[in-house]
Protein backbone atom coordinates (compact mmCIF):
# COMPACT_ATOMS: atom_id res chain seq x y z
CA UNK A 1 0.00 0.00 0.00
CA UNK A 2 2.23 2.68 0.81
CA UNK A 3 4.56 1.30 -2.84
CA UNK A 4 1.23 2.23 -4.44
CA UNK A 5 1.23 5.82 -2.47
CA UNK A 6 4.89 6.64 -3.33
CA UNK A 7 4.31 5.33 -6.95
CA UNK A 8 1.06 7.58 -7.02
CA UNK A 9 3.11 10.75 -5.43
CA UNK A 10 5.77 10.17 -8.16
CA UNK A 11 3.55 10.03 -11.05
CA UNK A 12 1.80 13.21 -9.71
CA UNK A 13 5.39 15.24 -9.49
CA UNK A 14 6.43 13.81 -12.66
CA UNK A 15 3.04 15.21 -14.33
CA UNK A 16 3.80 18.71 -15.44
CA UNK A 17 6.76 17.71 -16.37
CA UNK A 18 5.36 15.70 -19.34
CA UNK A 19 1.94 17.19 -19.41
CA UNK A 20 1.68 19.53 -23.47
CA UNK A 21 2.90 23.15 -21.63
CA UNK A 22 1.56 26.44 -22.94
CA UNK A 23 3.31 27.35 -26.20
CA UNK A 24 6.51 28.49 -25.66
CA UNK A 25 7.57 32.24 -27.49
CA UNK A 26 9.75 29.93 -29.56
CA UNK A 27 6.86 28.10 -30.41
CA UNK A 28 4.42 30.43 -31.54
CA UNK A 29 6.46 32.36 -33.31
CA UNK A 30 8.37 29.68 -35.41
CA UNK A 31 4.32 29.09 -36.28
CA UNK A 32 3.63 32.71 -37.16
CA UNK A 33 6.36 32.89 -39.21
CA UNK A 34 5.31 29.46 -41.50
CA UNK A 35 1.87 31.25 -41.06
CA UNK A 36 3.69 34.16 -42.62
CA UNK A 37 5.13 32.72 -45.50
CA UNK A 38 1.86 30.80 -46.30
CA UNK A 39 -0.04 34.64 -45.96
CA UNK A 40 2.29 35.60 -48.76
CA UNK A 41 1.73 32.25 -51.28
CA UNK A 42 -2.42 32.97 -50.74
CA UNK A 43 -1.80 37.42 -50.46
CA UNK A 44 -3.68 36.77 -48.04
CA UNK A 45 -4.18 41.34 -46.75
CA UNK A 46 -6.14 40.19 -43.86
CA UNK A 47 -3.26 37.75 -41.91
CA UNK A 48 -0.66 40.40 -43.17
CA UNK A 49 -2.00 43.38 -41.76
CA UNK A 50 -2.50 41.55 -38.49
CA UNK A 51 0.80 40.81 -38.12
CA UNK A 52 2.33 43.89 -38.94
CA UNK A 53 2.32 46.50 -36.28
CA UNK A 54 1.11 50.24 -36.88
CA UNK A 55 4.55 51.54 -36.88
CA UNK A 56 6.18 48.84 -38.70
CA UNK A 57 9.40 49.96 -40.63
CA UNK A 58 11.41 47.24 -42.48
CA UNK A 59 14.76 48.00 -44.46
CA UNK A 60 15.13 45.92 -47.33
CA UNK A 61 18.07 44.27 -48.98
CA UNK A 62 19.46 47.33 -50.94
CA UNK A 63 18.81 49.30 -47.76
CA UNK A 64 15.19 50.92 -48.82
CA UNK A 65 13.37 51.52 -46.07
CA UNK A 66 9.55 50.93 -46.04
CA UNK A 67 6.07 51.04 -44.04
CA UNK A 68 3.60 48.54 -43.19
CA UNK A 69 1.08 50.13 -45.95
CA UNK A 70 4.02 49.71 -48.59
CA UNK A 71 4.45 46.25 -47.74
CA UNK A 72 0.99 45.34 -47.79
CA UNK A 73 0.69 47.02 -51.24
CA UNK A 74 3.35 45.19 -52.51
CA UNK A 75 2.47 41.82 -51.18
CA UNK A 76 -0.84 41.80 -52.21
CA UNK A 77 -1.23 44.03 -55.14
CA UNK A 78 -0.57 40.83 -57.73
CA UNK A 79 2.76 42.45 -58.75
CA UNK A 80 4.28 40.08 -56.63
CA UNK A 81 3.97 36.14 -56.92
CA UNK A 82 5.26 34.11 -54.22
CA UNK A 83 5.35 29.96 -55.12
CA UNK A 84 6.33 29.30 -52.14
CA UNK A 85 8.66 30.02 -48.83
CA UNK A 86 10.57 27.41 -47.05
CA UNK A 87 11.95 28.26 -43.57
CA UNK A 88 15.58 26.67 -43.48
CA UNK A 89 16.36 27.81 -39.72
CA UNK A 90 15.09 30.10 -37.52
CA UNK A 91 16.36 31.52 -34.13
CA UNK A 92 14.30 33.18 -31.41
CA UNK A 93 15.11 35.25 -28.58
CA UNK A 94 12.77 36.41 -26.14
CA UNK A 95 12.46 39.10 -24.32
CA UNK A 96 9.25 38.90 -22.08
CA UNK A 97 6.64 40.46 -24.45
CA UNK A 98 9.15 41.14 -27.19
CA UNK A 99 11.21 38.99 -29.36
CA UNK A 100 13.74 38.72 -31.95
CA UNK A 101 13.45 36.56 -34.84
CA UNK A 102 16.17 35.61 -37.22
CA UNK A 103 15.43 33.54 -39.88
CA UNK A 104 16.93 32.08 -42.87
CA UNK A 105 14.50 31.06 -45.61
CA UNK A 106 13.90 30.78 -49.18
CA UNK A 107 11.54 32.00 -51.41
CA UNK A 108 10.15 31.38 -55.10
CA UNK A 109 8.89 34.35 -56.25
CA UNK A 110 8.04 36.38 -59.53
CA UNK A 111 7.77 40.57 -58.85
CA UNK A 112 6.33 42.01 -62.32
CA UNK A 113 7.34 39.23 -64.17
CA UNK A 114 10.55 38.98 -63.04
CA UNK A 115 12.39 36.14 -61.14
CA UNK A 116 12.94 37.27 -57.41
CA UNK A 117 13.86 33.66 -56.47
CA UNK A 118 16.47 33.16 -53.65
CA UNK A 119 17.34 32.59 -50.39
CA UNK A 120 17.06 35.69 -47.77
CA UNK A 121 17.72 36.31 -44.27
CA UNK A 122 15.33 38.47 -41.98
CA UNK A 123 16.10 40.34 -38.42
CA UNK A 124 12.37 40.62 -36.82
CA UNK A 125 11.76 42.06 -33.85
CA UNK A 126 7.92 41.35 -32.10
CA UNK A 127 6.15 42.76 -29.66
CA UNK A 128 2.99 41.02 -27.75
CA UNK A 129 -0.04 43.06 -27.74
CA UNK A 130 -3.59 41.54 -26.92
CA UNK A 131 -2.11 38.11 -26.60
CA UNK A 132 -0.81 38.13 -30.14
CA UNK A 133 2.71 38.73 -31.72
CA UNK A 134 3.36 41.97 -33.55
CA UNK A 135 6.42 43.03 -36.31
CA UNK A 136 6.88 45.82 -35.01
CA UNK A 137 10.99 46.32 -37.33
CA UNK A 138 12.17 43.94 -40.10
CA UNK A 139 15.25 43.94 -42.15
CA UNK A 140 16.37 41.72 -45.01
CA UNK A 141 19.84 40.62 -46.82
CA UNK A 142 19.49 38.19 -49.72
CA UNK A 143 22.34 35.16 -48.57
CA UNK A 144 24.96 35.92 -51.21
CA UNK A 145 25.82 32.73 -52.64
CA UNK A 146 28.81 30.53 -50.84
CA UNK A 147 32.23 31.15 -52.84
CA UNK B 1 12.15 91.89 -5.78
CA UNK B 2 10.59 89.94 -8.60
CA UNK B 3 12.44 90.58 -11.40
CA UNK B 4 15.65 88.91 -8.85
CA UNK B 5 13.58 86.05 -8.10
CA UNK B 6 12.58 85.67 -11.78
CA UNK B 7 16.17 85.75 -12.54
CA UNK B 8 16.60 83.18 -9.53
CA UNK B 9 14.11 80.96 -11.06
CA UNK B 10 15.64 81.28 -14.67
CA UNK B 11 18.85 80.30 -13.43
CA UNK B 12 17.67 77.49 -11.54
CA UNK B 13 15.34 76.22 -14.24
CA UNK B 14 18.80 76.47 -16.72
CA UNK B 15 20.51 74.32 -13.75
CA UNK B 16 18.20 71.97 -13.71
CA UNK B 17 18.11 71.32 -17.99
CA UNK B 18 22.15 70.99 -17.54
CA UNK B 19 21.73 68.49 -14.82
CA UNK B 20 18.69 66.06 -16.70
CA UNK B 21 19.53 62.87 -17.96
CA UNK B 22 19.35 62.66 -21.44
CA UNK B 23 16.43 60.63 -22.78
CA UNK B 24 16.64 57.16 -23.88
CA UNK B 25 16.75 57.78 -27.43
CA UNK B 26 19.49 60.41 -26.87
CA UNK B 27 21.20 57.69 -24.65
CA UNK B 28 20.99 55.08 -27.88
CA UNK B 29 22.04 57.78 -30.75
CA UNK B 30 25.29 58.65 -28.47
CA UNK B 31 25.53 54.46 -28.11
CA UNK B 32 25.65 54.04 -31.83
CA UNK B 33 28.40 56.94 -32.97
CA UNK B 34 30.48 54.95 -29.35
CA UNK B 35 29.94 51.91 -30.86
CA UNK B 36 31.62 53.05 -34.62
CA UNK B 37 34.20 55.13 -32.67
CA UNK B 38 35.00 51.85 -30.99
CA UNK B 39 35.78 50.31 -33.77
CA UNK B 40 38.18 52.86 -35.13
CA UNK B 41 39.96 52.89 -32.33
CA UNK B 42 39.66 49.04 -31.47
CA UNK B 43 37.84 49.02 -28.39
CA UNK B 44 37.35 45.29 -27.70
CA UNK B 45 36.55 46.22 -23.90
CA UNK B 46 33.63 48.86 -24.91
CA UNK B 47 32.06 46.01 -27.38
CA UNK B 48 32.68 43.59 -24.95
CA UNK B 49 30.27 45.39 -22.46
CA UNK B 50 27.81 46.32 -25.25
CA UNK B 51 27.50 43.24 -26.77
CA UNK B 52 24.92 40.86 -24.73
CA UNK B 53 25.84 36.94 -24.84
CA UNK B 54 23.73 36.09 -27.51
CA UNK B 55 24.38 38.58 -29.46
CA UNK B 56 24.10 38.17 -33.71
CA UNK B 57 25.00 40.30 -36.53
CA UNK B 58 24.03 39.88 -40.08
CA UNK B 59 26.06 41.22 -42.83
CA UNK B 60 24.94 42.74 -46.35
CA UNK B 61 25.59 39.02 -47.69
CA UNK B 62 23.50 37.63 -45.11
CA UNK B 63 25.77 36.04 -43.13
CA UNK B 64 25.85 36.05 -39.36
CA UNK B 65 28.24 36.46 -36.88
CA UNK B 66 28.57 35.88 -32.88
CA UNK B 67 29.89 37.91 -30.53
CA UNK B 68 32.80 36.25 -29.99
CA UNK B 69 33.54 36.79 -34.10
CA UNK B 70 32.46 40.34 -34.26
CA UNK B 71 34.93 41.05 -31.29
CA UNK B 72 37.99 38.78 -31.85
CA UNK B 73 37.80 40.73 -35.49
CA UNK B 74 38.31 44.25 -33.84
CA UNK B 75 41.36 42.66 -31.54
CA UNK B 76 43.04 40.54 -33.66
CA UNK B 77 42.84 43.77 -35.87
CA UNK B 78 41.12 41.89 -39.10
CA UNK B 79 38.51 44.21 -38.90
CA UNK B 80 39.03 48.18 -38.75
CA UNK B 81 37.47 50.86 -39.05
CA UNK B 82 38.99 54.33 -39.93
CA UNK B 83 36.07 56.79 -40.15
CA UNK B 84 32.64 56.98 -39.94
CA UNK B 85 29.48 59.39 -41.16
CA UNK B 86 26.45 58.26 -38.99
CA UNK B 87 22.75 59.67 -39.95
CA UNK B 88 19.05 59.12 -40.07
CA UNK B 89 18.78 57.73 -36.87
CA UNK B 90 15.79 56.82 -35.59
CA UNK B 91 14.95 55.19 -32.60
CA UNK B 92 12.28 53.41 -31.36
CA UNK B 93 11.66 52.81 -27.36
CA UNK B 94 9.54 49.76 -26.20
CA UNK B 95 9.56 49.55 -22.58
CA UNK B 96 12.81 47.55 -21.99
CA UNK B 97 13.48 46.74 -25.81
CA UNK B 98 14.52 49.35 -28.64
CA UNK B 99 15.33 49.44 -32.26
CA UNK B 100 17.75 52.10 -33.94
CA UNK B 101 17.83 52.26 -37.42
CA UNK B 102 20.16 54.84 -39.30
CA UNK B 103 22.79 55.16 -42.05
CA UNK B 104 26.63 55.01 -41.45
CA UNK B 105 29.20 55.78 -43.89
CA UNK B 106 32.29 54.06 -43.33
CA UNK B 107 35.29 53.35 -44.44
CA UNK B 108 36.91 50.17 -42.73
CA UNK B 109 39.11 47.10 -43.95
CA UNK B 110 37.80 43.39 -43.49
CA UNK B 111 41.23 41.38 -43.73
CA UNK B 112 42.86 43.95 -45.32
CA UNK B 113 40.31 44.63 -48.11
CA UNK B 114 38.53 47.64 -48.30
CA UNK B 115 35.27 46.97 -46.37
CA UNK B 116 33.61 50.60 -47.04
CA UNK B 117 29.82 50.50 -46.59
CA UNK B 118 27.07 53.26 -46.65
CA UNK B 119 25.59 50.87 -44.73
CA UNK B 120 21.81 50.90 -43.93
CA UNK B 121 21.50 49.21 -40.41
CA UNK B 122 18.75 48.03 -37.82
CA UNK B 123 20.06 47.52 -34.34
CA UNK B 124 18.19 45.81 -31.21
CA UNK B 125 18.76 46.88 -27.82
CA UNK B 126 17.78 44.69 -24.83
CA UNK B 127 17.95 47.09 -21.18
CA UNK B 128 19.55 44.60 -18.58
CA UNK B 129 20.85 45.62 -15.07
CA UNK B 130 20.05 49.31 -16.38
CA UNK B 131 22.04 49.90 -18.92
CA UNK B 132 21.43 48.83 -22.62
CA UNK B 133 23.18 46.15 -24.88
CA UNK B 134 22.69 45.16 -28.28
CA UNK B 135 21.13 41.52 -29.38
CA UNK B 136 20.81 42.15 -33.01
CA UNK B 137 22.30 43.86 -35.64
CA UNK B 138 21.35 43.75 -39.53
CA UNK B 139 23.03 45.60 -42.46
CA UNK B 140 22.22 45.99 -46.23
CA UNK B 141 24.47 48.12 -48.16
CA UNK B 142 22.73 51.14 -49.60
CA UNK B 143 22.78 51.12 -53.13
CA UNK B 144 20.82 54.27 -54.87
Amino acid sequence: MKVFRALLIILVACTPAFSPAADSTEQQLSRLLADWGDALVKQDREFLAKVLAAEFQGVDELGAVFTRDQYLATMTSGDQVVKSVKIVDDSVRGYGKYAVLTTLYTIEAVYKGKEESGTYRSTLVFAKRDGRWQCVAGHTSVVAPQT
Amino acid sequence: MSVRTVFIGLLLASAAALAAPPTTEQLLKDTENAWSQAYVTGDAAWLDKLMAPEYLFTDTDGKTYNRDDDISAVKSGEWKMTSFKMGDLKVHVYGDVATVTGLNDFVATDHGKDASCKCRFTDVFVKRDGRWQAVASHVSKVTS
